[in-house]
């Protein structure tokens, strides 16, 4: 994995860009899973 | 058009455009890298003509002309990766590549591919910088209004933004470790936005503290303002008049004495892309700002 992207310095940035989508993916989780929870308040 | 399918497209545009222009320096960036080392080979997007048998005229993207030496060639127009022969003033092809892709980015020694980072990784930085300015400028009129609207705005911008506060170290620094040596080298930006997450980070230590909330919103939209003041610092003035590593420092030769990132090696297509991208996480963050909002302001009124 080190040294595919010591070769291919392209896959570096490919890498960077998939770090920003799971940021970005893990806060849409985030906010799912509080609606979630107020949909569960509104069944009680 | 709906906002979040016009931030779909202009994303995909963004890593299209990111992804798929080539490298390409000029016939000058040969001639001077050959006296540098001998054994690198450049990219050079141009236009071929014969004069005579295996010697040719080529003329490159920027319109300088020279002479090349290459056998078995068929096509007139692509990326051609040279080396440059000094004493006799020609060139010769090492590999070509029929690529006939309108736009290229422009060939910068020991970044290269490696280049294309500035069109994520910045426009992340930059997203973070607006996230704390609207933190702050809930932050104020929460203040005059003492509506806690604002406070959970204020709040949820800042949460925001330190999260893409995080994402722009940890690119940086993964980055870093491939052109610079080392995960971590203290270079006045990554100093500065380690402060920068230290500073917000004990903005939401006091936030958990303290459990009245007209008190909690009070102190933290304070706390938000005094906060922002220091991040122009930290930003745009600390890392530009010292010397560090990254593009814009003091010590920077594209741009002397310092200066805004776009100044420094960015080719014109290269700069659209950019501003592109960060139109694209600009609006993204806005998108889920108001997600968030939204979110919030319903947990707010079940309770």
């Amino acid at each position: 994995m080190f040294s595919l992207l010591e070769q291919n310095s392209l896959f570096v940035v490919l890498l960077v860009v998939l770090i920003i989508w799971i940021g970005i993916y893990y806060e849409i989780i985030k906010l799912e899973k509080r609606l979630k929870k107020i949909e569960k308040k509104d069944e009680d | 058009m709906k906002l979040k399918y016009f931030i779909g497209i202009l994303f995909v545009l963004v890593i299209l455009l990111s992804f798929i222009p080539k490298i390409s320096g000029n016939l000058t960036d040969v001639k001077f890298y050959s006296t540098i080392d001998t054994t690198k080979i450049i990219p050079v997007k141009g236009v071929i003509s014969e004069i005579s048998n295996n010697l040719y005229k080529f003329i490159d993207k920027d319109g300088n002309e020279g002479r090349l030496y290459a056998s078995n060639i068929t096509n007139k127009e692509g990326i051609f990766y040279l080396k440059y022969n000094e004493y006799e003033n020609y060139f010769t092809l090492k590999k070509f590549e029929n690529n006939t892709f309108f736009i290229t980015f422009p060939f910068i020694p020991g970044l290269e591919e490696k280049a294309r980072i500035i069109l994520f990784h910045v426009p992340v930085a930059w997203v973070s910088v607006l996230a704390f300015l609207i933190s702050m400028f809930y932050g104020i009129r929460y203040l005059k209004s003492e509506n806690f609207e604002f406070d959970v705005k204020s709040v949820n911008s800042a949460s925001l933004g330190f999260l893409f506060c995080i994402l722009a170290t940890v690119t940086g620094s993964i980055w870093a470790r491939f052109n610079w040596g080392s995960f971590w080298n203290w270079d006045p930006r990554e100093t500065s936005i380690f402060i920068l997450l230290l500073i917000y980070a004990a903005y939401f230590a006091l936030r958990s503290a303290i459990e009245v909330e007209e008190k909690k919103a009070k102190l933290s939209a304070v706390y938000s303002i005094i906060a922002f003041v220091t991040v122009p610092f930290f930003i745009f003035i600390l890392p530009r008049i010292t010397s560090g590593l990254h593009p814009g420092s003091a010590d920077d030769v594209a741009s002397p004495g310092g200066g805004p990132v776009i100044k420094s090696g960015m080719s014109f297509e290269m700069r659209i892309v950019f501003f592109l991208s960060l139109i694209a996480f600009t609006l993204l963050f806005f998108w889920i700002f108001i997600l968030r909002n939204r979110v919030t302001e319903l947990e707010r009124k079940k309770i």
